[in-house]
């Protein structure tokens, strides 16, 4: 036969899709008019045995993925493919029962029986599928990083369909095949081992994604482009200025002045906060090594969130024009403290050694309290706290800041609460100190940890007792049901139960979940943004605060 | 530095709780238990109180034996629906956290600082802005329950109103029942059905 006219045989064109059968393997052995493949081409895609596909039937909304395990033509010229079945865990999610599985995680099927295998038509297959099979077991090649950031899929599990347990033991044969041809397939030749090489450009170009870096030529060696390319990574590594300004600190060439700045440049788009910003530009206002010194306490500063670390980086400062300001941080710390240490080193909260009656009686239930306070004009809401407060915390906060003795309850985390503004309920003693209060929160600014700004307010409650007009809606009751079916409704009202798909309750419940579903997106959407306002004003405040200093 | 033992112990206790919210008002603190002892032993159930004057929902933070058993039930509230007190709004479940606690441990030993700012300050302008956002998300927060509880109450009436004329449809083919027998004894004639 000629080579055109074999061309011809194998390919063949139906539409615009182009087909064309790859190597033959061997015949069927019940019946030898069938003929296996190991690979064809489809829609300009080869496809080899053993490749993980994409199966979509028409009708699905998400396609299936599989892997091919023969590949074969019938008598009648139908192209056919077996498969054994990838499960996505949402397939599963019956028999996972709150087992966590990662977002692009897949489980191989395994056992016997129903799911386990199918033969589908060829043309069902839309696409190539990267899955990495990252599983420990010693038969399977391990997977480098880069393959498994390339992969669309991974898996390490498998779900049997007979017993439907996942598991992460692998069994000897799949479908009849050596479960060898599930794994990542063996390397062939050096491949492997390039993925591991130790060249540092290598490496450190694929880990750190896109540094661009405008290094200039005028470096030495090769050691010290290196190092520096490693200190890059770290800084990805770390994610913290410490061990970046760290790594600066080791450099103390004259010369690289310009390098320095760059890097520091760079190390504000990696770690997302504009104190690095600021410290470059303070760079590049000094070209000494000492100022680095200098702004590198400030960044512990930030990172340590305390104002001990802020005192004392001005005290290092020897700069006669920065003596005015030193001296009003200093007045400041004087009026906070109780005892001024001599280094002037720290704020700390110290309680008052006076006695006080409050804990002398016993307290009424905090319900009756706080209706009480707010009756009498002394309770006081305080907003924008840490939400990890707890409410002794709150009230050695309201101690130090007023110096009044307080009861303070935190409120609890509800679904509705937002996650960037903690609360709590604070009552005073009297009217008069709740005003005083609120008005030196409304005419100064309490800080806490460096970028919390305390809101207080008088709140509005709901009315004590339990006959307010509840807001619950969904409780539904028709009386007359009730005359006729006291019994059952009696034992439905006092049970609770899931309801059965075919009533009405079922649809009802149904219309209640998607408004339910509905608003949470709204919520989650709406403290997502006030997330992203809070940001924006937080960097410029610790921005502010960096170019305070200079 | 390390979280105190006494909260890494509290963490354990959160793991296995499930904060239950968009119960009914009605609901006891019996009737719940009763409720998830269905699917697991209940420790504890305590309810979370709601301060707020907007904020309308109930919620209640139960204590399962296991934090398998929590995650479990988890799972199944997020399956299908589970009324309790034969409402049909189902009740909402999802993992606890240490925030919804009341009386929790403190995390970290080391005391807090704050400090005042004058408006002299150059940042007072800056650290204003951050309150009045505070409080324009607060008003943002208020409205949003607002709405959202107005489309409650709109899916309620809407209900209601299914519930009722379905009601009145079996009332109908009921009474009809009844008529029926009354026209056969009038004119004597038999029917040839079950009746």
């Amino acid at each position: 036969m000629s080579t055109l006219e074999e061309e011809e045989e194998n390919t063949t064109v139906s539409g615009d899709i182009v087909f064309r059968w790859g190597h033959k393997s061997r015949v069927g052995k019940k019946n030898p008019k069938i003929q296996y493949y190991e690979s064809f081409t489809y829609d300009g895609v080869d496809y080899s045995l053993y490749d993980s596909v994409y199966l979509w039937s028409g009708d699905q909304l998400l396609p299936d993925i599989a892997k091919i395990i023969d590949i074969y033509e019938t008598p009648r010229l139908k192209k056919m493919v077996k498969v054994v079945w990838y499960f996505r865990p949402t397939e599963v999610q019956k028999w996972l029962r709150g087992v966590r599985h990662l977002n692009n995680e897949l489980f191989l099927a395994s056992g016997e029986g129903n799911g386990l295998f199918n033969f589908n038509h060829l043309e069902t297959i839309c696409g190539k599928c990267n899955v990495v099979c990252k599983s420990k077991d010693e038969r399977n090649p391990k997977a480098s990083k880069e393959e498994l950031k390339m992969s669309d899929y991974v898996f390490y599990r498998t779900f049997d369909v007979e017993k439907c347990i996942l598991s992460d033991k692998f069994p000897d044969k799949i479908a009849g095949l050596d479960v060898e041809h599930f794994f990542n397939r063996k390397p062939k030749g050096n491949d492997g081992v390039t993925s591991k090489s130790k060249s540092p450009s290598k490496c450190e170009t694929d880990n750190t994604s896109t540094i661009v870096l405008g290094v200039p030529t005028s470096s030495s060696d090769n050691n010290h482009s290196k190092k520096r390319k490693l200190q890059e990574l770290d800084v990805d590594r770390t994610k913290s200025i410490e061990a970046d300004s760290q790594s600066i600190m080791l450099k103390k060439r004259p010369n690289d002045r310009s390098t320095k700045r760059t890097l520091l440049e760079l190390d504000v788009d990696r770690t997302k906060s504009v104190e690095a910003d600021s410290q470059s530009i303070i760079l590049k206002k000094r070209p000494n090594n000492y100022s680095t010194k200098r702004t590198l306490q400030e960044l512990d500063v930030d990172r340590t969130k305390s104002v001990e670390a802020d005192s004392q980086s001005i005290m290092l400062k020897k700069r006669p024009n920065d003596h005015s300001k030193k001296r009003t941080l200093q007045e400041l710390d004087v009026d906070r403290t109780k005892s001024v240490e001599a280094d002037g080193q720290s704020i700390t909260l110290k309680k008052r050694p006076k006695l006080d009656t409050s804990e002398w009686f016993k307290k009424l239930p905090w319900e009756d309290r706080i209706h009480r306070a707010r009756q009498a004009g002394c309770l006081v809401l305080l907003e924008n706290l840490y939400h990890s407060f707890t409410s002794s915390q709150v009230e050695e906060i309201v101690l130090d800041a007023f110096n009044i003795k307080v009861n303070a309850k935190m409120i609890q985390w509800s679904a509705y609460s937002s996650p960037h503004n903690g609360q709590a309920l604070v009552i005073f003693n009297s009217k008069d100190e709740a005003d005083y209060a609120i008005s030196e929160l409304k005419t100064r600014c309490l800080i806490i940890g460096g970028s919390r700004v305390v809101v207080g307010s008088r709140p509005s409650l709901k009315e004590p007792g339990n006959h307010y007009p509840s807001k619950y809606f969904g409780h539904i009751a028709i009386d007359a049901m009730k005359r006729k079916h006291t019994m059952d409704m009696k034992n439905a009202v006092s049970t609770s139960h899931h309801s059965q798909p075919n009533t009405i309750a079922f649809e009802m419940a149904m219309e209640w979940w998607t408004h339910q579903k509905k608003w949470e997106l709204c919520w989650e959407a709406m403290y997502k943004k006030h997330g992203e306002d809070i940001a924006k004003l937080k960097a410029r405040l610790m921005g502010f605060k960096k170019k305070s200093r200079c | 530095m390390e979280p105190s033992t006494e909260y890494v112990a509290f963490e354990e206790k959160v793991k296995k709780t499930i904060y239950i919210d968009n119960l009914s008002p009605q609901v006891t603190k019996a009737v719940l238990e009763y409720a998830i002892n269905q699917f697991g032993n209940v420790k504890d159930v305590r309810f979370v109180p709601t301060y707020s004057a907007s904020c309308g929902v109930c919620a209640a933070l139960v204590e399962m034996e296991s934090a398998k058993q929590a995650e479990e039930i988890i799972c199944d509230m997020g399956d299908s629906p589970l009324m309790i007190s034969g409402m049909p709004r189902p009740v909402r479940a999802r993992k606890a956290r240490v925030e919804m606690f009341e009386d929790r441990p403190k995390k970290y030993p080391r005391t807090i600082v704050c400090r005042w700012m004058d408006r002299s300050h150059q940042n007072f302008e800056l650290a204003k802005k951050i309150k009045d956002l505070t409080k324009k998300h607060g008003a943002e927060a208020q409205y949003l329950m607002e709405l959202q509880v107005e489309e409650e109450e709109k899916l309620h009436k809407q209900q209601s109103e299914t519930l009722k004329t379905n009601y009145k449809k079996y009332e109908l083919i009921d009474d009809a029942d009844g008529n029926v027998k009354r026209l056969k004894a009038e004119y004597g004639m038999t029917l040839n059905d079950h009746y």
